[in-house]
């Protein structure tokens, strides 16, 4: 994770002319805003990250409109922009919803055991059910989930853009995977 | 879900996403759940590599995209993106900075984003300049062969470069230093002959009669020596390297902050 610090003050200097800060914050930002769309996004129904990756691109654009005004708020940067990030994303799902090329996500009833090359095929499995296990959780603690694993922030970063404290989030956290593991156990516990 | 915590475990699946977030090796290898969200993060930062991409990238539509109209929405998509952010750039005044930054600008990889067509005309401008640099180099060292090559590479980027980047004078550049080589007294003189004279910088590549026997060997039959309506051959016709000079005023209008969402 970038320090907070760090890009506040890019995004400060950025506001006012810097070149020099624009170029570094967006280069910051956009492999963390990567991270959280494809987290929060998945694959397409195609298999690749495409849509995520736009996605995240909006998100930077939406960040660079909306800088003018991150002084005023009194937020966190980071705040700032996973605030928008979130939007961008549930305004992507709303079009998935509307539109049938891009599959709203499911939980698999089961592993796909079927797989072909068996340790890239386990892990593509593992990694496409762990996101739609991560879709069913409340949205809180999905978001604590996409921002502690994804985007690689610790429990007081996550705070930070939550609002929560790190007491709160090391709470959802633990939350989270005790569900993720009850569900598991369910789906693994269906006959074949 | 909501039942009474056990701290010891909280500080446990703490611990354990921290290790995790960071790509730290984990304990808990039997655990289901961690090995699926190992996979997970890992398949969202291998794919492409995340986290070394310096630029805001367009990815290559992969294989599997086999949806025409998917194809379409997609391109249209992300032409809005640029589109935006060129709008975007230019109300904290970086867009026409972004626009004019040469490869060497912190700024070229906005440049790549909102204009990348644009983007890789620069480039291959860059390069064409730099091989006519090279060859002349190579020609006042006595290396007319070494030249000849060099300005065959230039003359296949020229391709490359857009019209308004121009193209033009820049291959008028490339034609003059290729028939300063190749102005051959005969077809039949050894080639051996005499290199150029060392020490003529040579400020523009004018045909010389420097007696080089072979035409050039790639395709430039048509003998241009002096290119229509180009007499400067400046290396740089339109400069540039000036990365930023903002247009207007660096501070934007309040109503220039946009609705996040």
């Amino acid at each position: 994770m970038q320090p907070e610090l760090d890009l506040a003050s890019l995004a400060r200097r950025a506001v006012i002319g810097d070149d020099d800060a624009a170029g570094a914050l967006l280069s910051r930002l956009r492999p963390l805003v990567l991270r959280y769309c494809r987290a929060r996004l998945g694959r397409s129904g195609r298999g690749s990250y495409g849509t995520a990756d736009d996605v995240a691109q909006e998100v930077c654009l939406a960040v660079l409109t909306a800088l003018p005004g991150y002084r005023d708020l009194g937020r966190p940067f980071t705040a700032f922009v996973f605030g928008i990030a979130a939007h961008k994303v549930a305004d992507a799902h709303r079009a998935a919803a509307r539109d049938i090329s891009i599959p709203a996500d499911a939980l698999p009833e089961r592993v796909d055991e079927a797989a072909g090359p068996e340790d890239m095929a386990v892990a593509t499995e593992n990694a496409a059910l762990a996101h739609a296990l991560l879709a069913t959780l409340p949205p809180q603690q999905r978001e604590v989930m996409v921002l502690r694993v994804a985007v690689g922030m610790s429990a007081q970063e996550t705070g930070a853009v939550l609002g929560l404290t790190p007491g709160a989030v090391r709470v959802a956290q633990h939350r989270a995977l005790v569900r993720l593991r009850a569900q598991v156990g369910s789906v693994q516990d269906v006959p074949a | 879900m909501t039942g009474p915590l056990e701290l010891t475990d909280v500080r446990e699946d703490d611990e354990l996403l921290d290790r995790l977030g960071r790509g730290l090796s984990l304990p808990k290898d039997d655990d289901d759940v961690v090995r699926m969200l190992v996979d997970w993060r890992t398949d969202i930062l291998d794919d492409r590599g995340v986290a070394e991409a310096p630029e805001i990238a367009l990815p290559a539509a992969p294989l599997t995209r086999g949806i025409r109209v998917r194809r379409v929405r997609r391109s249209v998509r992300s032409g809005a993106v640029a589109a935006g952010l060129v709008g975007v750039l230019g109300s904290l005044g970086l867009g026409a900075a972004a626009m004019r930054a040469s490869p060497d600008s912190v700024l070229f990889p906005l440049t790549k984003v909102v204009a990348s067509q644009h983007a890789e005309s620069m480039q291959a401008r860059q390069e064409v300049q730099a091989a006519l640099e090279l060859a002349r180099r190579q020609a006042a060292s006595g290396d007319p062969a070494g030249a000849r090559t060099t300005l065959h590479s230039a003359h296949r980027r020229l391709a490359d470069v857009q019209p308004e980047d121009g193209r033009d004078v820049l291959r008028a550049q490339v034609r003059q230093a290729q028939s300063g080589l190749g102005a051959t007294p005969g077809p039949g003189v050894s080639p051996t002959a005499a290199p150029p004279p060392p020490g003529t910088p040579e400020p523009r590549p004018t045909p010389r009669s420097d007696p080089e026997p072979t035409p050039e060997p790639t395709a430039q039959p048509e003998p241009t020596p002096e290119p229509t309506a180009q007499p400067e051959p400046t290396p740089e016709p339109t400069e540039p390297t000036e990365p930023a000079e903002p247009a207007e005023s660096p501070i934007p209008s309040p109503d220039g902050a946009a609705d996040p969402a």
